[in-house]
């Protein structure tokens, strides 16, 4: 059997958890739903659906401040603040073709539920970074609230740092309160083909050291060309793109003043050639072609110090080898074959000081060999400690991020 | 100030324990002289004070964790100490507790440019991490007024912010890393260089946790690249409202800047006395914008800032010509304070956010409750994230001025949360707004946050009476009230 319950307002979100926790059944916290195949596998048999819990409350554009239900939407959300000429600046990617879900389905609870964040982390910082404010619901249900309506606050622990990236194990988010900024007016991007993996890190780490203010930094593959526009050479090497964004006249004059530092060749993405160029990237567009035959192939996320990408890309193509797309301190890695090459990909990262998600895998793999980088025994603990206390029946979805 | 009973047992075992410290820190690092003590007695919320029943100056990670470990074991009281100047009491001594000091960590450990970041202990002083760097054209983002003095550890239990946060974040957008140790003694390490740790954000839940949760003994932080062109211009209004729109309309039409700070006219004319800055007298509210960025970018956003604040009936426009008048600019405004001192005994410093729109009747309100109160109040703010500083002025020595002087910054921080804002900013709960967090949060909201302090240090010997009206039992937050077999809501579906 697999029950749904899909609350409409807060309160009966408290009357579905005290229902789970008086039956003693867990459930699988979801959204839209879009990213079930994120985390370890929840063995639940009801679905606690949180996108009932929708639309906008309140936007003031001069407070940079919105406050939604949890289950908004995210093209909602988008397509309101486009309106005013505003964004999440964090660039909420939409990862739920990667697991075979339709594309823009995605809600928001979801997003900052799976702390996620696309190309212009490497300015902007992470979805975590944008999230002021929540009202939620924990497994004890009880309704509580953190944080706030205005962009800084220190008012009590910041728990919006808890639940962003708790992956619904601690409590179901009813109404999120998110910091948004003005989009910029112009986008440039420069792809500079032609550079070896090393050379294409050393110039991504110079152009984010140097003051013209990149707001995108990534290498793509030569196996990834079908991301770049046609015109380029076909045997290129590694592509670098750097975005740049802003008004007018400040994206031409840094944008020029990179290609003129390089001198050499370049190629410059217009408006809608970057925007298209970019959603690829952040959404990690390459891992999700043909979702239906690739959904169970291993897809790696690793979160590194951005200078060390080169060593680790390096490694990891000459065993266990496979594709790869860098993005800032976010590298992807998909694994030749159907294995996910565990203990290699986690030994890479963890050389070089970072860590390694098994994004994407079979739920037989991820439930074996976990998903989230271990933390050592202490961390663990105290993470344990936090969820039995947010969720001692252990009613929301339980296992996905720890066994 | 109603703290926390003092342990008498513990207290009657001061000189073994003192022995027993001395074990772990030798010579000098363990203060038991009154004499010495005093200097600990309080932190920059002065009105506050108490004599720690000892002091510990660890200069390792090991033995903190030794004396964590001691003191966890005896059930004795911690209190970590940054530089002591946190404004909210947070470093408040305890009668029965023993003051663990940071100020010997005061190494930065690495500079590593191409990761843009600075492994540093967390006694160097915010300043001390932009002055390894700015030779090489970087700087680290935060700045808080007392930046000079200030710790870079207490800058991540207070997750202090600065004038240019509107921007560039506070320190939690700002740091990657935290080696901490906890009650227990345990050593954990959270993040590293790169961003976005897995599992849950204990980083997150760390920075601005007041000494709550554990102590931090190594810190990562990120840095930046310097703007390549900073310009600031100075506005004078007629009414505070034209002020507030202005700072509005700047942002509505999609500049952020780096900067954007107000003064009423006392604080005003206040800092003018003071610091010559420059400053228009007749101006009922002051604005300083800075705009940072490329040298084209700034020149654009300065015409448009200046174009607005022209709309909204600026009386007095000035762009500084050159960087000495940029810093004059600012100088009237980080003198506020001192400035303060010259015409009170004494000042308290309030610290509440309100969405920026409100401002104007904030202002009214806080203009009712000083003359309600019979003490006068001078304004600054970051106006671009609507970050109030009221600064309340009063004589410590009249015990009757003391007490209107705190219930006057009660209510100011009061009619914040009333008017859909926090009680604080960026300078912390501490002791200061402490008994204040019922009036923003309910009884669950705290229960929530305090089970996240007894996942971290379950016998709360953690600077306890710090941050929370009352603290709970852990135990008892952990209990569910909810009867397994007895359903208490019969109505609802069974799965």
């Amino acid at each position: 059997m697999d029950a749904q319950v899909r609350p409409a307002d807060e309160s009966e979100l408290v009357d579905a958890i005290l229902g789970l926790v008086a039956a003693r059944t867990p459930a699988q916290v979801s959204g839209a739903g879009t990213k079930r195949g994120f985390g370890r596998p929840v063995n639940a048999a009801v679905t606690l659906r949180l996108d009932g819990l929708a639309g906008i409350q309140a936007y003031a554009p001069d407070e940079l401040t919105l406050t939604c239900g949890a289950g908004t939407s995210l093209a909602t959300v988008e397509a309101h603040l486009r309106e005013h000429g505003q964004e999440l600046a964090f660039e909420p990617p939409d990862l739920g073709p990667l697991y075979g879900a339709p594309a823009g389905t995605a809600t928001i609870g979801g997003v900052l539920g799976c702390n996620l964040a696309g190309s212009r982390r490497v300015r902007a910082g992470g979805a975590r970074d944008h999230f002021l404010g929540f009202r939620a619901v924990s497994g004890r249900g009880e309704a509580f609230k953190a944080g706030g309506h205005v962009v800084k606050n220190v008012s009590g622990y910041d728990l919006c740092k808890l639940l962003a990236g708790s992956f619904g194990t601690l409590a179901a988010l009813s109404e999120v309160t998110v910091k948004v900024l003005p989009r910029g007016e112009r986008t440039a991007t420069l792809l500079l083909p032609g550079r070896t993996v090393d050379a294409a890190v050393r110039l991504l780490i110079d152009a984010w050291q140097s003051r013209i203010e990149p707001s995108g930094l990534c290498c793509v593959p030569a196996e990834l060309a079908p991301l770049l526009p046609a015109g380029l050479p076909a045997d290129a090497g590694c592509v670098a793109a750097v975005r740049f964004e802003g008004p007018e006249g400040s994206v031409r004059d840094r944008a020029g003043r990179m290609r003129d530092a390089l001198g050499g060749a370049s190629h410059e993405l217009g408006e809608a050639e970057s925007g298209a160029f970019w959603k690829a990237v952040t959404d990690a567009a390459p891992f999700a072609e043909a979702a239906a035959v690739q959904v169970a192939r291993p897809l790696w996320r690793l979160s590194l110090p951005p200078a060390s990408a080169a060593g680790v890309i390096q490694r990891l193509v000459a065993r266990p080898g496979g594709s790869w797309l860098l993005d800032g301190s976010m590298l992807w890695f998909a694994p030749v074959g159907d294995t996910s090459a565990g203990d290699l990909v986690r030994a890479a990262a963890a050389g070089a000081g970072g860590t390694a998600t098994l994004l994407r895998a079979p739920d037989s793999v991820r439930a074996a060999e976990g998903v989230f980088p271990r933390q050592g025994t202490g961390i663990e603990r105290i993470a344990a400690a936090i969820r039995s206390g947010f969720d001692p029946e252990g009613v929301l979805n339980p296992g996905r991020m720890a066994a | 100030m109603r703290m926390p009973e003092p342990d008498a047992a513990v207290i009657a075992a001061r000189a073994d324990l003192v022995q027993a410290l001395r074990a772990i820190v030798p010579g000098e690092g363990v203060i038991e002289e009154e004499r010495e003590l005093l200097a600990y007695e309080t932190d920059g919320l002065t009105a506050y004070r108490e004599l720690p029943m000892l002091v510990v100056l660890p200069e390792t990670t090991e033995q903190a964790a030794a004396i964590l470990k001691l003191c966890h074991g005896r059930g004795v009281k911690i209190v970590p100490r940054g530089a002591g100047t946190g404004l909210s009491g947070g470093a408040l001594p305890l009668r029965d507790g023993v003051t663990l000091g940071l100020g010997r960590f005061n190494r930065i450990l690495e500079i590593d440019y191409d990761n843009l970041c600075v492994v540093t202990q967390p006694g160097v002083t915010n300043l001390a991490i932009t002055r390894a760097v700015e030779d090489r054209g970087f700087y680290y983002a935060p700045d808080p007024s007392s930046q000079i003095a200030c710790s870079i550890g207490g800058n991540v239990a207070e997750n202090s912010g600065g004038v240019h946060c509107l921007k560039y974040g506070v320190t939690t957008n700002n740091i990657t890393g935290v080696e901490l140790v906890t009650m227990a003694g345990d050593v954990l390490r959270i993040g590293g260089r790169h961003p976005d740790p897995a599992g849950y954000d204990l980083l997150g839940v760390i920075t601005g946790s007041e000494g709550l949760l554990g102590v931090i003994t190594e810190v990562t932080v990120k840095i930046r690249p310097k703007p390549e062109c900073t310009r600031a211009a100075l506005l004078g209004f007629p009414t505070i409202r034209a002020g507030a729109t202005c700072v509005s309309r700047v942002i509505s039409e999609g500049i952020i800047p780096a900067g954007m700070e107000m003064m009423d006219k006392f604080a005003v004319e206040a800092a003018e006395a003071f610091a010559h800055a420059g400053y228009p007298l007749d101006a009922e509210s002051l604005l300083i914008v800075e705009l940072d960025g490329t040298v084209s970018e700034v020149a654009d956003g300065m015409a448009r800032v200046i174009a607005i604040a022209r709309e909204c009936d600026a009386t007095h426009v000035r762009e500084n010509a050159d960087e000495a008048e940029r810093e004059r600019f600012w100088s009237g405004r980080k003198s506020a304070f001192p400035a303060m001192g010259r015409l009170s005994p004494d000042y308290i410093c309030m610290d509440g956010t309100i969405p920026r729109g409100r401002l104007p009747d904030v202002l009214d309100g806080i203009t009712a409750l000083s003359k309600q109160h019979g003490l006068r109040v001078a304004n600054v703010f970051h106006a671009g994230d609507g970050n109030l500083h009221p600064l309340i002025l009063y004589d410590a020595n009249d015990a009757d001025q003391l007490a209107r002087a705190e219930a006057f910054g009660a209510d100011i921080l009061k009619l914040c949360v009333a008017e859909g804002g926090v009680l604080s900013g960026e300078h912390g709960i501490g002791v200061e707004k402490r008994d204040l967090m019922p009036a923003m949060f309910d009884d669950t909201d705290l229960k929530h946050q305090q089970r996240l302090k007894c996942a971290f240090d379950p016998d709360g010997l953690l600077n306890p009476g710090k941050m929370f009206p009352e603290l709970h039992r852990c135990a008892e937050l952990g209990k569910m009230h909810v009867h397994h077999g007895k359903l208490p809501f019969p109505h609802l579906p069974r799965f």
